[in-house]
């Protein structure tokens, strides 16, 4: 019989809440605060944007400003000309991750039970990571096939042919950057917080959970400007 | 080998009769070639030893005995309410279209309700700051005028100011020196007055005083000089 106070603080890596569908397979903590994240963005965006005035006051003031710092994110990454049409997506991936990270990691999750696993952050599940990561990959696909029609695959050999190879090869290794660096980013500071907190669970994991906090909002940057500059070098005119 | 193909099922219901050692048990059963026939006898004879209610509860019992045996050895099934199964990071299901999907769906109503509203707005701002630049730009030539319109009223104004200074000061100083002439006028008469006065008076006390001075010179001759002497 285990000790019962050994089983207040434990760390489980990898436990998932299975939910099945026909004869697949979901992660259901997964689900769940994924839709824990998309009800917080629309409850923002209907409380800032349902009433919007020419001078703004209240939320309009917030919601403007994030609305500013995307599209001049998308405008730096993507170029004058066609980054008005991305700006949904960049902005999406953007907010998405930010507030996926910031709820696992200010969310008091933990007092939530379930059967199997525990409720934390969306994107510490490596289903998550890669799904964002194959739809940056299609986007600067799209991006580029929309724009420059087949001649967008001139861009593997150039500047040079002996260059295809590896061109070829950024192609995979982009969005296997893209995902583990999100993925290793998040679940890495969930388990130093966990193991901490089982160690000492006061004040010590203070300053890895504020560092937790600052890097997650970093990666959520780092992801949408690296989704930018993939779709921006796919629609650039060669120099 | 059969005379009519079996279905997977019935071949295994065939074959489990047949090794529990029913034969002819079941009518589709395609009848075996012989086995031997010595395992048929111990066969037999065994089950000849048991009573037929006990042999007939064992035959029944047997599969389901069976399937617990199979149960008991296997090990997951066994600890499944202590033990969980081994954590899997890399665990790839339908989780991953799901989450696509409901990206995509996140994406749409966030430029619905956010983006585009927000986007408009921010745009609007920006043209009606433009174009009131752009109007404001247009009236500096009008400025100018007005500035050099301004310029001379100003100055039209101050000449006449200092017009009307003037003519109040030329009539103030010719009232304030028909003043001044009179008032010199009666003071120096007045003072030419006084003056004659004591001039006058001066007159007569020197009148007084000649005559006094004859006196006393007169006296002093008379003290001074001998008696009988004449002046």
């Amino acid at each position: 019989m285990i000790n019962p106070l050994l089983e207040i603080a434990e760390v489980s890596v990898g436990q998932h809440y299975y939910w099945k569908l026909g004869n697949f397979e979901l992660h259901g903590q997964v689900l769940i605060t994924t839709w824990v994240v998309i009800a917080i963005l629309l409850a923002l965006s209907l409380l800032g944007n349902s009433n919007l005035k020419p001078t703004p006051d209240g939320l309009q003031n917030f919601t403007e400003y994030i609305t500013e710092y995307i599209r001049d994110l998308a405008k730096t990454q993507i170029g004058e000309e066609d980054y008005v049409k991305w700006v949904p997506f960049i902005g999406t991936l953007f907010l998405f991750i930010f507030v996926s990270n910031w709820s696992g990691a200010l969310l008091p999750y933990h007092i939530i039970e379930i059967p199997n696993g525990e409720l934390a952050a969306p994107t510490n599940d490596i289903n998550t990571t890669v799904a964002l990561a194959l739809l940056t990959s299609i986007s600067y696909f799209y991006a580029g096939i929309s724009k420059k029609g087949l001649g967008y695959f001139k861009r593997y050999i150039s500047p040079a042919a002996f260059l295809l190879p590896i061109n070829v090869l950024e192609d995979f290794t982009k969005p296997v950057s893209l995902s583990f660096r999100l993925f290793g980013n998040i679940l890495a500071d969930e388990l130093v917080v966990g193991v901490l907190v089982s160690l000492v669970p006061l004040i010590v994991p203070i300053p890895i959970m504020l560092l937790g906090v600052f890097t997650s909002a970093v990666q959520a940057l780092v992801f949408a400007t690296l989704a930018g500059a993939y779709i921006g070098e796919a629609v650039e005119d060669h120099h | 080998m059969f005379s009519t193909p079996l279905t997977k099922m019935q071949a295994l219901v065939c074959r489990s009769s047949q090794q529990v050692g029913l034969r002819a048990a079941r009518p589709q059963c395609p009848a075996l070639p012989r086995p031997n026939a010595l395992r048929a006898v111990t066969v037999r004879a065994q089950k000849q030893e048991q009573p037929a209610a006990l042999e007939r509860a064992q035959l029944a019992l047997m599969p389901v005995s069976l399937a617990v045996a199979d149960l008991l050895m296997h090990p997951a099934m066994a600890l499944a309410e202590e033990e969980k199964q081994p954590g899997r990071l890399f665990d790839f299901n339908l989780t991953l279209p799901a989450m696509m999907a409901q990206f995509l769906l996140l994406m749409v109503m966030l430029d619905k309700l956010w983006f585009s509203p927000v986007g408009r707005v921010l745009d609007e701002r920006d043209a009606l700051i433009r174009s009131k630049l752009a109007g404001v730009k247009g009236d500096s030539t009008d400025v100018d005028s007005f500035a050099v319109e301004a310029q001379e009223i100003l100055k039209k104004a101050r000449q006449e100011v200092t017009k009307m200074i003037q003519t109040q000061k030329n009539n103030k100083q010719s009232e304030l020196d028909a003043q001044y002439n009179e008032a010199k006028g009666k003071i120096s008469r007045e003072v030419e007055a006084s003056i004659a006065a004591v001039e006058k008076e001066s007159q007569a006390m020197l009148a007084r005083l000649d005559a006094q001075v004859d006196n006393i010179s007169g006296e002093v001759l008379t003290r001074v000089l001998p008696d009988g002497v004449k002046v």
